[in-house]
């Protein structure tokens, strides 16, 4: 089933750019812009949100519980 | 969401540099189209640096004003006259006018090559411009 991708910038008036990427998951949303994203300039800043996560296996370890004396 | 990204501008490609003077109402002048490589800027009292008086541009406004580039980072960098500086805006303001415009150009061209459309595009009422373009998968 075909997914919708979407980019949002918002072009400051200094001229730097936010950019928001909504619709991907995984690595696949990185690869997606960074041609787009090195045209324009440098990134100076970069966060993965929540949805990255959604269709990865995410390996938990157990954490033994802290004795207290 | 998946990313958010912040990104610093660089002036690097020429003909968005072009398109975006032209954009917020200058008249670029591109010496290749003369049939010259550079064209020579006498700056007096220059913004850029202090030692040279004449300078070599790739693309110029006027006899005072042009872009040249820095062969280091390959971006393009303003060289003008600050005491000739005629615009309605001071230097700081049209740089940062200008290279908002060459963000919309650059983002328009290469997110289309990536197989985008524009869904949304406004200016905001802080002054930014918001784009939006999709594509499906």
């Amino acid at each position: 089933m075909s997914q919708k991708q979407s980019i949002r910038f918002r072009i400051k008036q200094d001229g730097t750019v936010e950019e928001v990427v909504s619709g991907v998951c995984g690595s696949t949303c990185k690869t997606l812009t960074k041609r787009i994203e090195e045209k324009l300039g440098i990134i100076s800043y970069s966060e993965v949100t929540s949805e990255y996560y959604k269709n990865e296996q995410v390996v938990e370890t157990e954490q033994p519980l802290t004795k207290w004396r | 969401m998946s990313h958010f990204t912040c990104i610093k501008t660089k002036l690097h490609d020429k003909k968005h540099l072009v398109e975006a003077l032209i954009d917020i109402g200058e008249r670029p002048n591109v010496p290749s189209d003369l049939g010259m490589e550079v064209v020579e800027l006498v700056v007096m009292n220059p913004s850029h640096v202090e030692d040279h008086p004449v300078v070599e541009a790739q693309i110029s406004i006027g006899a005072d004003v042009g872009f040249k580039l820095n062969e280091e980072t390959g971006n393009y960098e303003l060289y003008a006259d600050k005491q000739t500086w005629n615009k309605k805006v001071p230097i700081d303001r049209f740089i940062n006018k200008l290279t908002q415009q060459y963000a919309l150009r650059c983002l328009t061209a290469s997110t289309r090559e990536e197989g985008y459309e524009i869904e949304e595009q406004y200016v905001a009422e802080d002054g930014s411009v918001e784009l939006v373009v999709t594509r499906w998968d």
